[in-house]
């Protein structure tokens, strides 16, 4: 060591040298070679000088010529000391307690917690900290990790409130944010319930750090009657039913059955009862949800509560059913065969979910249906009123209207309603002609009949000036260039020409039928009570459509819009453009809900660079607003939500584009109080026995907390450290390999030899 | 069988030769290849027959689809086109066509490049309507099948909604033009659910739909059997 600071050379915070080893960075071989090289080097210009000399002096000059050249092929070779040594280190010491609602459950008249309280106030602590010196660092961890004081150890500041428990990852948590020191060791004080994180056993089982358990007393004896619902369903469709499954658990408890009471939108809706068999412990049960109608409903179980219950958080459970119609359901009426329908039929079946039925006039007593895109053998009559019930889209094609009256008033009820939606295609004859004049129905169109003109010409389809409101006439994202697209689509042979169009109409699309500086409205809208009402007044459309081949200019985008527009005369716009998907319609306090939205184009294909936000509000009318994040999956967009309180919260999803609203959707989230904790309300002795094992540490109870205080290795810390030093930076050597020149330059003028 | 079907080449070219002159005009414009055949307009019925090669005559009875289109026209009051048109599977233009016919006695064969665009003409809603006029039967089976290896035609029963669209056929597929005394069959291939191909086997729908004295044999009655058949078949493909 003294040799070394004579050297110039600093050793750090190493006190005693363990080993030394010097290294070089040529290798032992370049030191050879560089030797070869400069030694004869020396030696001939030593023998070179030829001069009489006296043997004492020969010898001197030789040796303090090798010695420089020795030390000069040493230095070139890059010589390093690599030492290593003890240095000392501070001991810590980490003890976490569990503070998980688990820790709330009664053991002989204490819950774990004041078992741990107990420990505490027994002086647990500063037995650490006589045995180690050191006064350990205290953590309480459940949802999360915190550090706690010592002022809060000592005054006892602890509540078991969480909702979960990540044995592993506090743990990682804790370790990796002790800082430097030598690690003794981590007391966790805990029951082992584990709700959340990696399996304890698989990620913690290869550390090498002791883990030391402390058990708070034994298993829980108070009673408890818990309601499992682990899978409860989400979507129903109409008319059909839904089983919903669950179990009811007992603890420290016998009971023959227990019934299950469900409730409908906090009305009574039925009760199910769950039988146990002899040995206890779970029991299944069942009921049926018949979805006779369409909406959102909210379900709420719950069994009787019992004396001295571990918990009633447990009894109670519920969820969300969303009851939809299975399918987009479009009836079509036509007077006429023609390639349209068919047209319009294969762009719905590209939509999975899409379904047709089809009814054709071959004469006034003779109609063929086709079901699903299946024709069937014709029949006499027309029948639509069964077909109209299951409807979310009419059109109406070239139908004399006598054939509707039957089902007018119906067709005009739910579109008033909003539950139907209708478009009219043109057809060889007009309305009035088709006998439409003074109807209901007529009265809902965009147009008024009577002195329609046919005009015959071709011509192009012309989006308005301004840029489209209506996302399904967006078939290009650029609008520039989706006017270039639909003013390039096939053109149409002529339209009909109307008077004017009614008070709150709407052109969506016009034509060149009459020339580019006339132009005369093609498609037309207008909303009939809360429906809408679709009139396309040229024709034919089959062009469009059969333009079979698939492109990015050619069928795809043209079904796309007739699909999405039949959704948005279906009154569900937001399957179109926007639609929400939430983790579970069951969300629970401090746990983060991940909450995606899928964006799509007017194509139907997944928008990337969307913004999309998410916002939440609560029972007690509490928003939250999340912007949400772009993943990885195009189109797909998430946002977190962390729920603070239980109930209903209603989740809205808006998307916007270049700042254009692509649309809205919206769902709701049924917040609950987490229930875990509870679900195995026992001490998990064997996890924490071996999970002690496996770290070299050792598992306790609180009766016997001494053994793991006295299991704790309390040496001094230490850690064996190494340093390198290079040669080169001594100032010592450099001084040498100046002075042995000069040296043999005094010998030679001394000597006479110079 | 092969005296047979030269017997009937030799007299469907004789019956050619002394026929109309239109129909001659008509074969020349025709041969002389498909960019100077009559334009489809879109809002109008067209029905093309397919170009075939291997030697097949797919022209022949070039007044069946033009009679066919004539009296949807006035039947099922469509506005049509009544022309004779041919477009081979190479032709970009195919895609204009919702429905095909493909007809002739003898070969068919379909390079491998008009496999493919056939069958993206069927997958993407397109339909081929064959009709056996005679001797096409092994040809066409196996084209089909290099279309559709793992689909085998099914036979159509008598009760298939088909035969009861816009008139009613309680006995199945009529029979129009007798070759070997076979019974006539309707053939189809399902895929997705759909109809794709329609294949008519020992019928010859064809050959009734063609003008009146084109075939001796065939009555007023037994031509309008093979029309009101080929309303249904165009009305179940325009209602699928």
């Amino acid at each position: 060591m003294f040799l070394l600071r004579l050297f110039g050379f600093n050793p750090g915070p190493i006190r005693s040298i363990e080993s030394a080893a010097l290294h070089l960075g040529w290798g032992w071989a370049g030191l050879v070679l560089v030797l070869l090289a400069l030694v004869p080097l020396a030696w001939w210009s030593y023998r070179c000088e030829g001069k009489n000399i006296q043997a004492k002096n020969r010898n001197r000059i030789l040796a303090l010529r090798l010695s420089w050249v020795l030390l000069l092929a040493l230095l070139l070779t890059g010589p390093i000391i690599i030492i290593s040594g003890w240095i000392p280190q501070k001991n810590r010491l980490a003890v976490m307690v569990d503070t998980s609602r688990s820790m709330s459950i009664k053991f002989q008249g204490e819950t774990r917690l004041d078992r741990v309280k107990k420990l505490f106030n027994s002086g647990f602590i500063s037995k650490i900290t006589d045995k180690t010196g050191i006064f350990p660092e205290v953590f309480s961890f459940a949802d999360n990790v915190s550090p706690v004081s010592r002022q809060e150890v000592e005054q006892f500041d602890f509540a078991a409130e969480g909702n979960q428990t990540d044995i592993s990852g506090s743990l990682r948590n804790v370790m990796s944010n002790l800082g430097e020191g030598s690690l003794l060791g981590v007391i966790m004080l805990t029951d082992g319930v584990s709700t959340t994180g990696e399996n304890p056993l698989a990620a913690l089982g290869n550390l090498r750090t002791p883990i030391y358990f402390i058990a708070p007393g034994a298993d829980g004896e108070s009673p408890d009657l818990a309601l499992h619902l682990p899978k409860p369903p989400a979507l129903g469709f109409l008319n059909s039913s839904v089983r919903v499954r669950g179990e009811v658990s007992l603890h420290h408890l016998a009971t023959a059955a227990v019934e299950v009471t469900i409730r409908r939108d906090g009305k009574p809706f039925t009760t199910a009862v769950a039988s146990f068999s002899a040995d206890g412990g779970r029991a299944p049960f069942a009921f049926n949800i018949p979805c006779d109608t369409e909406g959102n409903f909210r379900f709420e179980l719950s069994i009787p509560g019992v004396a001295d219950e571990l918990t009633a958080d447990n009894n109670s459970a519920g969820f969300l059913l969303k009851v939809v119609r299975e399918r987009l359901n479009v009836l079509a009426v036509s007077g006429r065969p023609s390639w349209d329908m068919k047209f319009i039929g294969n762009a719905l079946s590209t939509d999975p979910n899409a379904k047709m039925t089809h009814w054709l006039r071959i004469r006034d007593d003779r109609w063929v249906c086709a079901r699903d895109f299946k024709p069937e053998k014709a029949v006499s009559s027309l029948s639509l009123s069964d077909d109209l019930k299951f409807a979310d889209v009419v059109i109406i094609s070239g139908v004399p209207h006598q054939f509707l009256k039957p089902v007018e008033e119906e067709l005009v009820k739910r579109l008033e309603a909003g539950s139907i939606g209708l478009l009219f295609l043109p057809s060889t004859q007009t309305l009035g002609e088709l006998g439409y004049g003074g109807t209901p129905l007529e009265a809902r169109l965009p147009v008024v009949p009577g002195r329609e003109l046919w005009r015959g010409n071709p011509g192009s389809m012309v989006l308005p000036s301004s840029e489209t409101a209506y996302n399904f006439l967006r078939l290009v994202d650029d609008p520039l260039q989706n006017l270039e697209f639909f003013a390039t689509l096939p053109k149409f042979d002529g339209l009909y020409e109307y008077d004017s169009l009614k008070p709150g109409a709407e052109v969506l699309v016009s034509s060149t039928v009459r020339g580019s500086a006339d132009l005369l409205p093609f498609m037309m809208q207008c909303r009939a009570g809360q429906g809408h009402v679709v009139m396309i007044a040229g024709a034919p459309l089959w062009p469009v459509g059969f333009r079979l081949v698939p492109g990015e200019r050619g069928f795809s985008p043209f079904s796309a819009m007739m699909v999405n527009m039949f959704k948005w005369l279906a009154n569900r716009r937001e399957d179109a453009q926007v639609s929400l998907e939430l983790p579970s319609v069951r969300g629970y306090i401090g746990q983060a809900a991940n909450i995606k939205v899928w964006v799509l184009d007017s194509k139907n294909q997944l928008l990337a660079n969307a913004q999309v936000m998410v916002s939440v509000r609560d029972e007690k009318n509490n928003s939250t607003s999340i912007p949400c994040i772009e993943t990885s999956e195009r189109g797909c967009y998430e946002a977190a939500f962390v729920p603070a309180d239980r109930g209903l919260h209603k989740v809205e999803a808006e998307a916007r584009y270049q700042g254009r609203e692509l649309g809205r959707t919206s769902g709701e989230m049924l917040v609950e109080t987490p229930t875990a904790e509870f679900d195995e309300p026992v001490i998990k002795e064997a996890l924490l026995r071996q999970l002690a094992s496996e770290t070299a540490g050792l598992f306790a109870t609180d009766a016997d907390a001494a053994r793991i205080i006295a299991a704790i290795d309390a040496v001094p810390g230490q850690k064996l450290e190494s340093r390198s030093l290079d040669l080169r930076d001594s100032w010592l050597l450099l001084v040498i390999l100046l002075l042995l020149p000069m040296a043999e330059w005094y010998l030679r003028r001394t000597g006479g030899l110079s | 069988m092969i005296i047979n079907l030269i017997k009937h080449a030799v007299y469907e070219h004789l019956r050619k030769i002394r026929g109309a002159a239109l129909t001659v005009c008509i074969m020349l414009l025709i041969l002389s290849g498909s960019g100077v055949l009559l334009a489809a307009e879109f809002d109008r019925l067209v029905i093309p027959r397919v170009k075939y090669d291997g030697g097949g005559d797919w022209y022949v009875g070039p007044t069946s689809m033009p009679n066919l289109i004539k009296q949807a026209g006035e039947r099922l009051k469509m506005p049509v086109q009544a022309d004779n048109i041919a477009v081979s599977i190479s032709d970009p233009e195919l895609f204009r066509y919702p429905m095909l016919f493909l007809t002739g006695h003898g070969q068919v064969r379909f390079k491998d490049h008009e496999i493919n665009t056939l069958l993206t003409y069927l997958d993407n809603g397109g339909f081929l309507w064959v009709n056996d006029s005679y001797g096409i039967d092994k040809y066409i089976r196996r084209e089909i099948r290099r279309l559709y290896p793992d689909r085998e035609l099914e036979l159509l029963p008598v009760d298939h909604p088909i035969f009861n669209m816009v008139y009613d056929f309680s006995e199945g597929l009529p029979k129009i033009h007798e070759h070997d005394a076979k019974p006539p069959a309707a053939w189809a291939l399902f895929d997705k659910g759909r109809m794709k191909i329609l294949y008519l086997y020992e019928s010859d729908i064809g050959d009734g739909l063609e003008d009146a004295g084109v075939h001796r044999n065939d009555t007023p009655e037994i031509r309008e059997k093979a029309m009101q058949m080929a309303m249904n078949i165009l009305v179940y493909v325009m209602m699928q």
